[in-house]
């Protein structure tokens, strides 16, 4: 990162502050008060209304523009005034900004970074440190990334590799850690890069070996729990082509790939050869010869990772996760051939996608729980503090998405009809919110208000819609939210209780679940 | 598709809403649209038959105690010598031990007798109402909990359908029943069991199911959401609409005027749940199945006999089940109770007065349906070469024989290939058909 002195005298201001805090306590507030320039603080002028979405029967028709569009999928949703200075950049330009995250100065992840003790240690540490504190560090800077961090498309492709190479922190006590470790060497590294590199690293993660159950796969009884999952939910496809056999023969590659117990390596990737199984395998066709060992898994990962049915499962993934629950078929074929023109590359695919016509005139996308909350706190410029992160988790468990807890492999869920039923918990995240009643969190209304040289309940209303659903409200519903907060002065008292109301209702509204 | 009524005022349109005239199929087709599926299409790998048609059976509610209950010392054995053998410090004192200080096992049949704390359930047994299965439990012998709890959930061996058994069972059972609340969980999510049922909802105390919000302005703020949820027709309206009727059914309940129909409810988070279930069973609002978790029973260390940490957890569960036995003297016989665990443990005490993770189990079957009264066991023995991997008890009797007989004769479903693919379940005469 390029620091400039600035940036570096706050810095170590904050690291004087944060002395004496645990975890990412501190990180937010410093940031809303001290990181950004004031002309950032300046809400979005309300817009007009753009044009309307083509959208399928059971999908609601919103009004989007395309830069908000962007924003809202490839990150987690705008913060006040960054609609208008990526507008100003330019859709491809601020694209391509977001395609290099290390040319963004992120003053919020590296403040993040600073209170990340357990991501600082050696693996051989790390695993003797207490699991709850490793769940604490790597849920809570995770969730503080996606919130501050200016790197939103970088945060957005962790979160979909941290599905795409599901690992359950509660499966085995030591998770937590092991996961740490496979979020700092694994996903994050290649979460931009590449497939081949980043499949690489995930089949030598601990946390993945143990996860898949890979550590009891030796030759006297082959295990193939990973061997599976690797051909059906990182590569191929369920429908990519292999057989039961392929199983086998890629399981019994796999044998000895495992996690040293003890000795120096202790809790570190070892090959274990003397319960590898050294015998000649066949898999998709191709023989793997007798008496080569470890070697052969990065044969078999190159002739994966270079299948035709990975490029088509990974776009497919990518075009439902970015366009639409139901991919469009011309479009997953576009992606699928950058993957392979490019030799697996990561960045191609999302240049294809983001810059189509289809991601353009793309039916609305049901948030996640995740990014519903994310996208609520940075909608608001909301001062978050984590502390010990116990009540946002709460919420993010009610709301079902609590991060790195699904325990089946395949990863959380990305259509629709799985999330639609559960709209109470995020209501009441909302309603909450506003009210001040998550422990942590300030909405800084005052500020918004008086950033947004508002005065009157209509301004005021017409400022929120702005920032939360990127435009101005109707004649109707502006009816609706002035009559509930009726001619009272919103600057304080029963007239601000009851704004803040309108507000929770917009957050709960069904147009800000979509984006 | 009808289109859905906005406004859900009278209890009559929330119990048999007229735009869900066909029970699971309909609300799927509601909540998704134009695809008629029973499960939402992001479920990998779900091959189901077409929905039974038929009226739903007694209402499931379904208890698991998380962390792998020590059924031997909630049934125990005394009966059996090797027993006593195994644990000389834990053991639960036969039915006839005149030097036991602290409480002997309550005898049920000469071979079988409750833990003492288990006492307030001799009476249901006595009355026939109450059975257990012992020595049961899933073929698989994974020890990890997580693991173990997912392909009990799942109701399957190994990694396939990642949809829950109580899912399935809901999806192939057309029985006209439309009410939001037709499946629950009481708790803050749904257990993996529920894993993809269509409607299903995470209920964690009634008098809280509402928007939150100052208490004056809960009702103008959810009559707003409402207008809000209107404009629009997609599939979040759908789901909105199960919501506000929820909202709707649960705010008519008089959470505390409420009295039980017995001996109070202990004051205990089980005890609540327990409560909130017959209270909704009572109100007729339309569950099917309920689902609630009691933690606590991983008991490495300092586990106890007869006095102790899991003597407490076990009055705690005896005291509720009878409550809810108290409290539905007519409705019992249309509610059938299963308690499980996702594995027992250890037949030999360890060195810290607990037990390790072992593999057979125990389970309680409770209803006005059953052939209650009786210990259901092919007893393989605690004698060491009768035991299996590191000195667990075997398993006898799979999990799935108990519930898949209980979901054909007492809920109405008889596709239980659906519901447990795979599997050919052996009924073991413990339900009376309905």
């Amino acid at each position: 990162m390029n620091l400039t002195r600035r940036n570096f005298l706050r810095l170590g201001g904050l690291t004087a502050v944060a002395a004496g805090t645990t975890g990412c306590s501190v990180v937010g507030r410093e940031l809303v008060q001290r990181e950004l320039p004031e002309a950032l603080w300046v809400p979005t002028a309300v817009p007009g209304t753009p044009p309307l979405t083509q959208a399928a029967p059971d999908l609601p028709t919103l009004a989007v523009n395309p830069v908000r569009r962007l924003l809202n999928r490839a990150g987690y949703g705008p913060t006040p005034g960054e609609v208008a200075r990526a507008e100003q950049l330019g859709l491809a330009a601020y694209l391509e900004e977001q395609l290099n995250p290390e040319s963004i100065d992120d003053l919020a992840g590296d403040l993040i970074a600073r209170h990340q003790s357990l991501y600082q240690m050696d693996a051989s540490i790390l695993v003797e440190q207490e699991p709850q504190d490793g769940a604490v560090e790597l849920i809570g800077s995770t969730l503080m990334r996606a919130i501050y961090s200016k790197r939103q498309l970088y945060e957005a492709m962790v979160e979909f590799w941290s599905d795409h190479f599901n690992i359950y922190l509660r499966k085995e006590e030591v998770m937590p850690l092991a996961k740490i470790v496979d979020d700092r060497e694994v996903i994050r590294p290649y979460a931009l890069t590449n497939f081949r590199d980043l499949l690489g690293a995930s089949a030598k993660s601990p946390a993945m070996l143990l996860y898949l159950d890979n550590i009891s796969n030796e030759q006297s009884h082959p295990n193939e729990n990973y061997a599976r999952e690797l051909l059906e939910l990182h590569t191929l496809g369920v429908d990519g082509g292999y057989t039961q056999r392929d199983v086998q023969e890629v399981a019994r590659v796999l044998t000895g790939w495992t996690v040293a117990k003890r000795g120096r390596l202790r809790g570190q990737f070892v090959f274990d050869e003397d319960v590898h199984d050294f015998g000649e395998k066949q898999i998709l066709g191709q023989t793997f010869p007798a008496g080569r060992g470890e070697a052969e898994v990065e044969e078999l990962l190159d002739l994966l990772a270079s299948h035709p049915s990975t490029a088509t499962f990974l776009a497919t993934k990518l075009v439902r996760r970015f366009v639409a629950d139901e991919p469009p078929p011309d479009l997953i074929r576009q992606v699928a051939e950058a993957y392979r023109q490019n030799n697996g590359a990561i960045k191609p695919m999302l240049q294809v996608i983001f810059l189509s016509e289809e991601f353009a005139t793309a039916p609305p996308k049901l948030k996640r729980p995740h990014t519903y909350m994310v996208s609520a706190l940075r909608a608001l410029r909301v001062d978050f503090s984590l502390g010990r992160g116990r009540a946002i988790g709460d919420w993010m468990q009610t709301m079902g998405q609590p991060l790195f807890q699904w325990p089946p492999p395949d990863g959380y869920p990305d259509i629709a009809s799985a999330w639609a039923a559960n709209l109470l918990p995020r209501w009441n995240f909302a309603v909450a919110l506003l009210h001040s009643e998550i422990p942590g969190a300030t909405v800084p209304l005052d500020d918004l208000l008086a950033a947004g040289g508002v005065t009157t309940v209509e301004s005021a209303l017409q400022l929120v819609a702005g920032l939360v659903y990127g435009r101005s409200l109707q004649p109707n519903e502006l009816e609706l939210f002035t009559a509930d907060i009726g001619g009272q002065p919103i600057h304080n008292g029963e007239g601000q209780l009851r704004l803040r109301d309108c507000i929770a209702l917009m957050l709960a509204s069904p147009e800000f679940q979509w984006t | 598709m009808t289109t859905p009524t906005i406004h859900c005022q009278e209890y009559e349109q929330v119990s048999r809403r007229t735009f869900l005239s066909r029970g699971a199929q309909s609300a799927a087709a509601l909540l998704f649209g134009h695809k008629l599926v029973a499960l939402p299409t992001w479920m990998p790998r779900i091959s189901l038959a077409d929905p039974h048609v038929g009226p739903a059976g007694d209402t499931l509610v379904c208890i698991f105690l998380r962390g792998g209950a020590d059924g031997l010392n909630m049934i125990v054995p005394h009966g059996d010598e090797a027993y006593y053998q195994h644990r000389p410090l834990i053991g639960i004192a036969r039915p006839d031990d005149n030097k036991a200080v602290n409480g002997r096992t309550v005898d049920l049949d000469g071979f079988f007798g409750l833990h003492p704390a288990l006492a307030p359930l001799h009476a249901l047994y006595a009355a026939g109402d109450l059975a257990f299965i012992h020595a049961t439990g899933s073929p698989d012998e994974t020890r990890s909990h997580f693991e173990a709890m997912d392909l009990m959930e799942r109701g399957a061996t190994e990694n396939g359908d990642y949809t829950g058994w109580l899912a399935r069972h809901l999806a192939t059972l057309d029985s006209g029943n439309s009410s939001s609340l037709r499946a629950i969980g009481v708790s803050d999510m749904l257990p993996a069991s529920l894993t993809g049922a269509v409607s299903s909802t995470a209920l964690q105390s009634i008098a809280d199911y509402h928007l939150a919000g100052r208490s004056e302005r809960v009702g103008q703020m959810t009559s707003l959401l409402q207008t809000l949820y209107s404009q629009n027709q997609d599939m979040l309206t759908a789901a909105a609409q199960q919501t506000f009727a929820s909202i709707e059914v649960l705010g008519k309940l008089d959470t505390v005027g409420y009295v039980a129909g017995g001996r109070p409810y202990p004051e205990t988070a089980f005890g609540q749940a327990m409560r909130l279930v017959a209270q909704l069973i009572k109100a007729e609002v339309g569950v099917e199945v309920a689902c609630v978790d009691v933690d606590g029973w991983d008991t490495h260390v300092a586990q106890g006999g007869a006095v102790g940490t899991m003597a407490a957890n076990l009055a705690e569960l005896a005291d509720g089940l009878a409550a809810f036995y108290e409290d539905l003297p007519v409705q019992m016989g249309s509610v059938t109770v299963v308690v499980m665990s996702e594995f027992g443990r250890r037949v030999q005490e360890n060195g810290g007065l607990g037990t390790d993770h072992g593999h057979g189990s125990m389970m309680m079957t409770l209803g006005g349906g059953l052939n209650g009264g009786r210990v259901y066991a092919r007893w393989p023995g605690l004698h060491d070469e009768q035991l299996v991997g590191p000195g667990d008890l075997a398993v006898t009797t799979d999990y799935r024989d108990v519930l898949g007989e209980i979901i054909q004769k007492r809920l109405n479903n008889p596709l239980l290939p659906a519901i447990f693919p795979g599997y050919t379940v052996t009924p073991l005469g413990l339900a009376v058909p309905r």
